[in-house]
C-alpha cells in the first residue's frame, strides 16, 4: 500500500502520542489525589462514622492500590466511560458532552475573531511602519498585557450589555432558541478571548513580514514587475504565516484557560464552567476527566497545528 | 531623391548624471554622484568596483527600485527612448521585468521559498506577456530548455530549495529572458557560484546576448570577471565614476590610478582562477558625503597632488570612446610603468 509522506508523518506522531496522553492522564488523576482531604469525606460530610466512609470507599474502588485504581480508570476511560458525577450522579461523559460543544464553539469563534483581525492589523503595521495601523497594535499589545481578562469582561459586560443592551450580558441562549440569540449570548465572550491573543499574534506576525519583507525575494520579486499588493498579500504573508502558526498552537493553552475564567464570569455551560464547579464541589471524577480531556485536547491542537505548518512550508521533511 | 535621414542608431539605454543618495542622521550618502554612460542593444558593459562602490545601487535606480528614504536625486534615466523618471508607477512595473530584467547576486534567496519554480515562472510569463495557463507553461519550459536545464518538468514543480544554486540561477536567467525583455542587469550573477558554474552562466549570458540581441550590465567587483564578457566597462569608486572604455583598452592601458590598483591586485587576471588573488586595495571605500571634496580617491591614491583634494576632476574623453576622471591622467599616461604602485 502507498502512503504519502505527509501520511506517514501523521502516523509517526500519533504513535509518538500515545506515551504523552498516558502521561496527561496519570497527572491528571494523580494530581487529585494530592490534594488534601479525601474525597469521600467532602462527600459524606465531617460526621461520617469509620464504617461509612470505608463502606463508600470500597464501592468506589477507593481502597485499592493507587496504580490498580489508576489502570481501571484508564480502561473505562478510553472506552469513553468516566463514571458518574460525585455531586449530581449524572454520567460523565454526558456532563461533558453538553459542555464540551459551548466551549468549542467560543474557541473557534474567538481563533476565527483573531485572525480576521491580527492578519490584515499585523500585515498592515508591517508595511506601514509608524503610522497608524502600526500604532493600534502597539496600543492593543500594552492593553492586551496590562488589562486583566475578567476586568475587561465585566467593564464590557457593563457597557455593551447593560448599557446599550446590544450583546446578552451573560448567561446562555441554545442555538435552538434562535441564531441570533444564540449568537449575542456567546459574542461577547468570544471577541473578549479573541483579545486575549491578538495582540501576542499580531505582533509575531508584524515581526515576521517585516522579516520577509525584507528579503531578497520580495525585491527580486519588484524587480521582475509584480505588484506591491501581490507581494505583500500572496508571497511575503505565505512566508511570514509559518512561523505565525507555531505562536498561535502555543496560545491555544492560554485560550483554554481564558475560556475556563470567561465562561465562569459569563456564567456559559462550557467546560471551563464544569471544572470549576468541580473544583468547588470536590467533585474529583469529573475533574479528572475534564482536566484530562482538557490535556488531550491541547497535545492533539499541537499536532495539528504541527501538520499544517509542515504542509505550508515545502522545506520541512518529514 | 530623397536621402534617408542619417540619425545615429538610439542607444538601448542612456544613463546621464544619475544622483542616487540616501539620507540618514546628520549626513546623506551620495551612493550614486553624477554616473553617465550609454549601453547599445547586444553590447555587454561591465560595472566594477570594490564592494560599497555603488554598483547595486545604480543598478536598483535604473529600475527605479531605491527603496525610501534613499531616492533618486537628479540625473536622467532613458530606455528605448522612454524617460523613465517621468513613467508612471504601472507603466514602470511593465518595464521591470518586461522591458528590463534584473538578475541578482544570490539566486538562491531570489526565489519565493514557498512557490514552486513553476508557479513563479509562469507567473511572470504571463504578467508581461499576457499567456492563458497552458501557454504560460509551454513558455516557461522552453525558457527552462534554453538555460540548459535538465528534464524541465520536473523543475517546474520543485521548490527552491531543492535546486542547487546554479540551477536556481539558471531559473533566475530563464525567469528573467521569458518575457523577451531587451536589457539584462545582471548584479553579480556568478559571484556566489562555484568557478565552474560560473563559466557556465557567463557562457549563457554571452549566448543569450548573441542570439537575442539583448544588451547586459554586468556588475561584478571582479575585473577579472567582466573581462571575460564586457565589451566595455565603467569602473566606479565610491558611487563616483572613475574611468570608462572598451574593456581591451582599459585592461591593457588602464589610465586612472584606481583601475590600475584594481588590476595589480589582480596579478592572475586570465590564469587559473584557483589561484589566490593578492588582496585588494590597502584602505577602504569611503562612505561618501557632502564633506569630501577633490577626487574621492585620494586617501588612498599613491598620485596624489594637492591640487587633487580641492577640485573635483571631471570625466575628460581618452583614446577610442574612452573616459577618465583623474587630474593627473594624461601625465601620469607617459610613464606607465612607474604608476602600478599605491600608498598603504
Ligand atoms: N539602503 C541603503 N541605505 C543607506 N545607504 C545605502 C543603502 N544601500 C546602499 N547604500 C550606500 O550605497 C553604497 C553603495 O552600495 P552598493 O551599491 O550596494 O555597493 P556595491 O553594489 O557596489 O557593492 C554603500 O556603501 C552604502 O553606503
Ligand atoms: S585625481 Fe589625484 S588623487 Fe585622484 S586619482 Fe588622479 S592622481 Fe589620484
Ligand atoms: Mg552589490
Amino acid at each position: 500500500m502507498q502512503i504519502s509522506a505527509l501520511g506517514r508523518y501523521i502516523i509517526k506522531r500519533l504513535l509518538l502520542l500515545i506515551p504523552v496522553l498516558l502521561g496527561v492522564s496519570l497527572l491528571s488523576f494523580s494530581l487529585i489525589k494530592l490534594a488534601p482531604g479525601s474525597a469521600v469525606t467532602y462527600m459524606l460530610g465531617d460526621q461520617a462514622s469509620e464504617a461509612m466512609v470505608r463502606a463508600l470507599e470500597r464501592q468506589l474502588n477507593l481502597d485499592q492500590p493507587f496504580f490498580t485504581q489508576y489502570f481501571s480508570w484508564l480502561a473505562n476511560a478510553l472506552q469513553g466511560e468516566f463514571g458518574m458525577s460525585f455531586v449530581t450522579q449524572i454520567p460523565i461523559t454526558e456532563l461533558i458532552a453538553q459542555r464540551l460543544a459551548v466551549t468549542l464553539e467560543l474557541s473557534v469563534i474567538a481563533i476565527v475573531i483573531t485572525l480576521l483581525i491580527a492578519i490584515p492589523l499585523g500585515v498592515a503595521a508591517a508595511t506601514k511602519q509608524n503610522r497608524l495601523p502600526d500604532h493600534t497594535v502597539r496600543f492593543i499589545a500594552v492593553a492586551g498585557v496590562s488589562i486583566p481578562d475578567f476586568w475587561s469582561g465585566i467593564i464590557l459586560i457593563f457597557l455593551l450589555g447593560v448599557q446599550f443592551q446590544w450583546v446578552a450580558p451573560g448567561g446562555y441562549t441554545p442555538i435552538s432558541e434562535g441564531l441570533l440569540p444564540h449568537l449575542r449570548s456567546v459574542i461577547l465572550p468570544a471577541c473578549i478571548l479573541a483579545f486575549i491573543n491578538l495582540a501576542l499574534i499580531t505582533r509575531m506576525l508584524r515581526a515576521s513580514m517585516l522579516d520577509v519583507l525584507s528579503q531578497n525575494f520580495i525585491q527580486a520579486g519588484r524587480s521582475f514587475g509584480i505588484a506591491e499588493r501581490e507581494l505583500v498579500w500572496r508571497d511575503a504573508l505565505k512566508n511570514a504565516f509559518i512561523p505565525t502558526l507555531t505562536v498561535i498552537g502555543l496560545t491555544i493553552g492560554i485560550m483554554l484557560s481564558g475560556a475556563v475564567m470567561l465562561e465562569t464570569v459569563f456564567s456559559l455551560p462550557g467546560l471551563g464552567k464544569l471544572l470549576v464547579d468541580a473544583v468547588f464541589q470536590r467533585d474529583i471524577p469529573v475533574l479528572q476527566a475534564v482536566l484530562t480531556l482538557i490535556g488531550c485536547f491541547y497535545v492533539l491542537v499541537n499536532l495539528f497545528i504541527d501538520v499544517g505548518y509542515s504542509m505550508l512550508d515545502p522545506r520541512i521533511r518529514f | 531623391m530623397t536621402v534617408a535621414p542619417l540619425t545615429p542608431p538610439q542607444p538601448l539605454l542612456e544613463v546621464s548624471n544619475l544622483c542616487v543618495d540616501f539620507p540618514s542622521e546628520g549626513h546623506t550618502v551620495f551612493a550614486v554622484d553624477d554616473v553617465s554612460f550609454t549601453l547599445a542593444q547586444g553590447e555587454i558593459t561591465g560595472l566594477v568596483g570594490e564592494s560599497g562602490s555603488g554598483k547595486s545601487v545604480t543598478s536598483m535606480a535604473i529600475l527605479r527600485l531605491i527603496q525610501p528614504p534613499g531616492k533618486i536625486r537628479s540625473g536622467k534615466l532613458r530606455f528605448e527612448g522612454q524617460d523613465l523618471l517621468t513613467l508612471d508607477d504601472d507603466a514602470m512595473r511593465r518595464v521591470r521585468g518586461g522591458g528590463i530584467a534584473m538578475i541578482s547576486q544570490n539566486p538562491a534567496n531570489s526565489l519565493n521559498p514557498v512557490m514552486t519554480v513553476g508557479d513563479q515562472l509562469t507567473r511572470v510569463i504571463r504578467l508581461h506577456l499576457g499567456l492563458s495557463r497552458q501557454e504560460a507553461y509551454e513558455e516557461a519550459l522552453r525558457g527552462l530548455r534554453q538555460v540548459e536545464i535538465h528534464s524541465p518538468e520536473r523543475r517546474m514543480v520543485q521548490y527552491p530549495h531543492e535546486l542547487s544554486g546554479g540551477m536556481c540561477q539558471r531559473v533566475m536567467i530563464a525567469m528573467a529572458m521569458a518575457p523577451k525583455p531587451r536589457l539584462i542587469i545582471a548584479d553579480e550573477p556568478t559571484t556566489a557560484l562555484d568557478v565552474t558554474v560560473q563559466k557556465q552562466i557567463i557562457h549563457l549570458l554571452d549566448q543569450l546576448r548573441q542570439r537575442h540581441g539583448v544588451g547586459v550590465i554586468f556588475v561584478s567587483h571582479d575585473i577579472a570577471v567582466v573581462s571575460q564578457i564586457a565589451d566595455k566597462v565603467l569602473v566606479l569608486y565610491a558611487g563616483r565614476a572613475m574611468e570608462q572604455g572598451l574593456v581591451n583598452q582599459v585592461l591593457t592601458a588602464p589610465r586612472h590610478p584606481y583601475t590600475r590598483a584594481l588590476l595589480a591586485s589582480m596579478p592572475y587576471l586570465g590564469a587559473s582562477k584557483l589561484r589566490q588573488r593578492v588582496p585588494v586595495i590597502p584602505g577602504h571605500v569611503p562612505n561618501p558625503t557632502a564633506a569630501i571634496k577633490g577626487c574621492i580617491f585620494a586617501p588612498r591614491c599613491a598620485h596624489r597632488i594637492d591640487a587633487c583634494t580641492a577640485e573635483r576632476p571631471v570625466m575628460v574623453p581618452v583614446g577610442n570612446q574612452g573616459a577618465v576622471a583623474c587630474l593627473r591622467a594624461e601625465e601620469l599616461a607617459e610613464a606607465p610603468s612607474r604608476l602600478t604602485g599605491v600608498r598603504i
